[in-house]
């Protein structure tokens, strides 16, 4: 619901739209990743310089931003803007329906009835959306469940969502193993009945990545699904931790009447408890110099 | 102080299938809660809707993306005040137009993504839709805006489909939050007579407020089995929140990927925020249900149906349980595939209650009469709305003391 949209980015948001005349930060354009001196829960600086970083690459099938050169380790904590992830309902990212068109069953109106159901069903996002949904998934995670972790995929745009579509709806197995020389992306989800939600930020700090998420109250019942594709481009060989963070609901929901919820501690404490039940966790994948793919 | 008694067996009144209603939305069709068919559309009868936001309504409201063409709400209200002051307020974009969908969308060649054109279950029903719009602790002012759509001249049914969250000191579901007691004492009080129908509890943090509540009607949501019908209670609903266990849920109906309008001519569907999926889209079957067992009780006469105590009671005891008993046409299964109780005349189930809404077995108890206990001889089926003094005493009690708690009196 539009009630949901809230604007949280605070002074990222003007340090990323700065950067948006600057350098295409945040419109889906092909500049690196931003380096950041605070990487702490509230308050992210931004440089208005780009990272140390290699040439850029442009992926040729979707034409979005992917990753660069690895970048060095003393190069300090790296943002990837919300403007380069592609997720479903959340404010600062990119749309990911426009990955897969047929994933908007409501852009499909000019189709005939059947063609239109068929486009719809075989959709990747409506397939992914089959793993996240209660009683059609396996896996949705029943009360005193948790669920499992977030992964990697090998690829960007539009190739990292159909590998996102092969381990989530075909039950691949998930690769924790990849190239140096290969692009990866991170698939950040979460099932239904979990959000809404949406991410603060992400950083990657030589080998720790966190990915920083937080609730969205709801007004009305209804559970919704979240699912995000945080491209990390090509990285140097070794360990790499990707720890997924619940942050507190911010002074944003206060402003928009949803105080008496961050005030209330019960409230705050069934957040974390559906954060852990219904948000992927933290997880580890390894980059290694050899060619694997 | 009521006396509600239904005889569940057989029934068949051949008047209910003389008008067959198109209909090709599967939740209020044979594989959902059959009520097309009857020849019934709540023509006649007032039904309300609260929620945080409201539908938009046609050619009254005019933003980009308030309405959709085929739900045209009579009325609407933002908390308290009439729809003159309301033009554009409060106006949700797509959950309350889905709700007030369900009831009364008269869509008839659109498609929805599970490959059906939605259709209310009540579409000549005049619905009163109001926005709350407030903090969702701020049990007062829902409690107020429902009271003015209560208020409303002939009301009977009124459909929350939202949840507050605990407030004022009270942390546990047991019937005494401020929301919940206003629908207890609105449901029975003499001017109101009102029916509620309360989206049950998901595995969202939506707040429980009012699923506590004792005169209203619970609604769980269920979504296809195997075999296409709507009988499988999902996963996703939350049965109990509070340490004593107390049972939420009354009925079940269809909440699970349906066919439900959006704004504009779209549809929810899975990857849509709100989906097509939720509790939300449940109590509205239950409630229009209502609005056609009104209609119908107004066109044979039976003025004690229409009290919220029968209607209620006539609803849940023609609930489906186990195909082939009583005319039951389907198994309800519970979440883990599991039926329902080998004995029938098992009270109330904590999954799924009375069990799947089915209108047309409601239609047919209902249209079975109303006949007093002490008369020499009583049908199989009937029902009757009289007055005790045995078990009635717990109810008199209970209603005062809620009544009194609150300032109600």
């Amino acid at each position: 619901m539009s009630t949901r949209i809230i604007s949280v980015r605070g002074r990222l948001s003007l340090a990323c739209m700065l950067l948006i005349a600057a350098s295409g930060c945040g419109g889906g354009g092909t500049k690196p990743a931003t380096p950041v001196r605070n990487s702490s829960e509230t308050k992210v600086e931004v440089e208005s310089k780009p990272a140390e970083s290699g040439p850029l690459v442009t992926d040729q099938e979707s034409g979005g931003p992917i990753g660069d050169q690895p970048p060095k380790d003393d190069a300090g904590a790296i943002e990837i803007p919300l403007g380069q992830i592609w997720a479903l309902h959340m404010p600062g990212t990119k749309n990911i329906i426009e990955l897969d068109p047929d994933g908007d069953y409501n852009g499909l109106t000019s189709l005939p009835g059947d063609e239109r159901i068929k486009r719809w069903k075989n959709s990747l996002l409506r397939q992914i959306s089959e793993a996240l949904t209660p009683d059609v998934s396996p896996d949705w995670p029943r009360e005193g469940q948790q669920s499992g972790p977030g992964f990697v995929v090998a690829g960007n745009g539009i190739v990292s969502l159909r590998e996102a579509n092969a381990v989530m709806f075909d039950k691949k197995k998930p690769r924790t193993s990849f190239s140096a020389s290969t692009e990866v992306t991170a698939v950040f989800f979460s099932y239904m009945g979990g959000g809404p939600l949406q991410i603060m930020h992400v950083t990657r700090d030589g080998s720790n990545i966190v990915v920083a998420y937080r609730f969205i109250m709801p007004l009305n019942k209804g559970p919704v699904l979240d699912f995000a594709l945080i491209p990390l481009g090509r990285l140097m060989p070794g360990k790499y931790q990707v720890e997924i963070r619940q942050l507190p609901m911010g002074q944003e929901m206060l402003d928009r009447t949803y105080g008496a919820y961050n005030a209330d501690e019960r409230q705050r404490s069934r957040a974390k408890v559906s954060g852990l039940r219904f948000v992927c966790h933290s997880f580890s994948f390894d980059v290694t110099k050899e060619n694997n793919d | 102080m009521w006396r509600i008694s239904c005889i569940s067996a057989v029934c068949f009144v051949s008047s209910l299938c003389s008008e067959f209603v198109t209909a090709s939305q599967d939740t209020i069709g044979p594989n959902g809660i059959n009520s097309a068919g009857l020849g019934l559309d709540g023509s006649g009868v007032v039904i309300g809707q609260v929620e945080a936001f409201r539908p938009g309504k046609p050619m009254f409201d005019d933003i980009v993306n308030c309405c959709n063409a085929d739900v045209k709400p009579t009325g609407v209200f933002f908390r308290d005040q009439p729809m003159s002051a309301s033009k554009n307020q409060a106006v949700d974009d797509d959950h309350a137009e889905a709700v007030a969908g369900v009831m009364i969308s008269t869509n008839t060649g659109s498609i929805g993504p599970e490959g059906t054109a939605p259709r209310g279950v009540a579409i000549a029903a005049s619905l009163n839709s109001s926005a709350y719009d407030a903090v969702p602790t701020d049990q007062a002012t829902a409690a107020i805006t429902t009271q003015a759509l209560a208020n409303i001249p002939n009301m009977r049914v009124i459909n929350m489909s939202f949840g507050m969250d605990f407030s004022g000191g009270i942390s546990t579901l047991d019937g005494s939050s401020l929301l919940s007691q206003f629908v207890d004492w609105s449901a029975q009080n003499s001017v109101n007579d009102v029916l509620y129908v309360v989206a049950g509890n998901e595995a969202s943090h939506a707040g429980p407020i009012p699923t506590d509540n004792y005169n209203g009607l619970t609604v769980a949501m269920s979504g296809k089995a195997s075999d296409g019908k709507f009988r499988q209670v999902s996963t996703d609903n939350v049965y109990s929140q509070d340490p004593s266990n107390r049972p939420l849920t009354d009925l079940v109906a269809p909440g699970f990927l349906l066919d439900v309008a959006g704004v504009n001519g779209t549809f929810l569907n899975a990857v849509s925020d709100p989906p097509n999926i939720g509790t939300s889209y449940a109590a509205p079957h239950v409630t229009g249900t209502i609005a056609i067992l009104d209609q119908y009780a107004g066109a044979q006469g039976l003025a004690d149906a229409v009290h919220h105590q029968a209607m209620k009671a006539i609803l849940m005891n023609s609930a489906d349980k186990l195909a082939g008993v009583l005319g039951m046409d389907r198994d309800v299964l519970n979440p883990d595939g599991t039926k329902w109780h080998a004995a029938i005349d098992y009270p109330l189930d904590a999954k799924m209650g009375a069990g799947e809404l089915d209108a047309k077995r409601a239609v047919q108890q209902l249209g079975a009469g109303e006949f007093h206990f002490n008369q020499a001889s009583v049908p199989a089926v009937g029902w009757d709305y009289n007055v005790t003094d045995g078990e009635s005493q717990v109810w008199r009690t209970h209603w005062g003391l809620l009544a009194r708690s609150e300032g109600m009196f």
